[in-house]
């Protein structure tokens, strides 16, 4: 079978857990020996599917689910323009991409203009260091502009620009940036709704939200476990998405299946220590 | 209109995935058996490039209340899809006894050991055995199957709960020895046009 030239992406299908309790309610006497048995649960080593595309919905859709829950917004969970300047090598120009995108999104959604334009423009500004102008030049802005009642149109654009974007990375061999703008984006839009809860109820609309962003993150650990084959510096994110992806497994294998508020806590700690890091 | 702008730029910046490698595929949305609805295909639509005996997995989420629409589509007519929703399920077996056992001696009103006058060595007034069973709870997914391309030529659902899906694409082994492109449509519910269309609470 002809093989295609593609970077073979690897899935992790399951991440194992690992660890350990003593069970001494089942000793039992033999003979003048004293049985006393105990429990220690260790992990396994995960599987992978060498081949797979991942796909995510946009942090968009998570905005649009707060703003549609009557959740308010706050200036305070987006990251400082001024921080713009502190991101230097190309790592962390990605996942602040990916940090401001969500920020830019989220300000679009909750209709505060002053603050999109200056987030559009950190934005940008990092796009072009990364060599990401090819989706923001001004031929495709002018399509836009000229489509804006046309949803279909304005989709089609998007694609084209998105097709650009990509076509433009591979030539610049930089399409090892996309995991971290991926994983910027989410972590932020995570971070915001986490921030967003001011009183926790379980059966609320974020609350749900949140709940399912558990298995964007199997998504996200997938991708970067697929790159992660050709460099193990990315090993690191893998290990903190791993802790973090235990918190939900808890979640899932709870009895109501739902998100409870130590959950909740445990889920905005974590949260909030990775996107301090991406941010710092 | 700066609104719906930005949404695009980020919409953009949201939609890269790992497929680079088949931009020439990017737009066979035309090969659809399937008519294409008044659904958002944009932001998690992938497409491929597959030779003849090849599979590839398109890994996404669908949201819970949002209907989706997905087919797939390719210039090879006979391709063969189907969906899969991974079921999580905890897996505890056996990987290992370990067994120590704790020994002890029979003592004198003093505390000393009593040793066997014929022996020499001290009585054994018990043994206490801990038996340590080392458990490998091992986290598999299930697949279960909720589409074939064999029952339709497409899928629509409105999700009652979040799920991931895998979209498994097969190029047959008679297809064109050259491959066919592929590309996987999945079709939300307008998001942009629905945006404001349920009231803010």
């Amino acid at each position: 079978m002809k093989k295609i030239q593609i970077p073979l992406l690897l899935a992790l299908f399951g991440l194992s857990i690992f660890f350990a309790c003593n069970n001494t309610e089942d000793s039992s006497l033999i003979s003048d020996e004293v049985i006393e048995n105990s429990d220690t649960v260790i992990a396994e080593t995960p599987n992978y599917n060498p081949q797979a595309l991942f796909k995510l919905p946009s942090p968009v859709e998570l905005f649009i689910f707060m703003w549609e829950d009557g959740v308010d917004f706050d200036i305070e969970n987006i990251n400082a323009i001024e921080n713009t300047k502190k991101y230097i090598d190309t790592k962390k120009k990605a996942l602040n991409l990916g940090v401001y995108s969500a920020d830019l999104a989220y300000c679009t959604v909750y209709d505060r203009n002053q603050e999109t334009m200056n987030l559009f423009s950190a934005s940008k500004s990092i796009a072009e260091d990364l060599g990401l102008t090819e989706g923001f030049d001004k031929s495709i802005l002018t399509r836009i502009d000229k489509n804006l009642d046309n949803s279909d149109s304005l989709y089609q654009i998007t694609n084209d620009s998105y097709s650009k974007t990509l076509t433009f990375l591979q030539a610049q061999g930089q399409t090892k940036i996309l995991p971290y703008i991926i994983y910027g984006g989410w972590v932020e839009s995570v971070y915001i709704a986490t921030q967003s809860v001011k009183k926790y109820k379980e059966s609320s609309e974020i609350a749900l939200r949140i709940s399912d962003q558990g298995m964007l993150l199997d998504n996200i650990i997938d991708f970067f476990v697929s790159i992660s084959k050709k460099a193990d510096k990315e090993q690191a994110i893998i290990d903190q998405l791993t802790e973090l992806q235990k918190t939900y497994d808890k979640i899932y294998d709870s009895e109501k299946g739902t998100m409870s508020k130590e959950y909740f806590q445990e889920v905005k700690t974590q949260i909030a220590i990775l996107r301090n890091e991406i941010v710092k | 209109m700066k609104k719906i702008y930005i949404l695009a730029i980020t919409a953009i910046l949201f939609s890269v995935s790992s497929q680079a490698q088949y931009l020439r595929c990017d737009k066979y949305s035309k090969y659809c058996d399937a008519e294409l609805l008044d659904f958002d295909y944009e932001s998690q639509s992938a497409f491929s490039h597959l030779y003849p005996g090849d599979t590839i997995p398109v890994k996404t989420v669908l949201y819970s209340s949002k209907e989706y629409h997905i087919t797939v589509c390719s210039e090879y007519p006979d391709i063969e899809w189907k969906i899969v929703t991974p079921v999580r399920k905890t897996l505890k077996t056996i990987q290992e006894i370990r067994r120590d056992t704790a020994v002890t001696y029979k003592t004198d009103e003093y505390g000393d050991e009593v040793v066997d006058e014929e022996t020499g060595e001290p009585i054994v007034e018990s043994r206490e055995v801990t038996v340590d069973t080392i458990w490998s709870n091992k986290r598999v997914v299930e697949e279960k199957l909720i589409f074939s391309s064999d029952d339709d030529v497409f899928w629509k659902e409105r999700v009652k709960r979040t799920k991931r899906v895998f979209i498994y694409v097969i190029l047959p082994e008679d297809a064109d020895p050259d491959g066919a492109c592929v590309a996987v449509m999945i079709g939300r519910n307008q998001l942009a046009r629905s945006r404001f269309k349920k009231s803010r609470r």
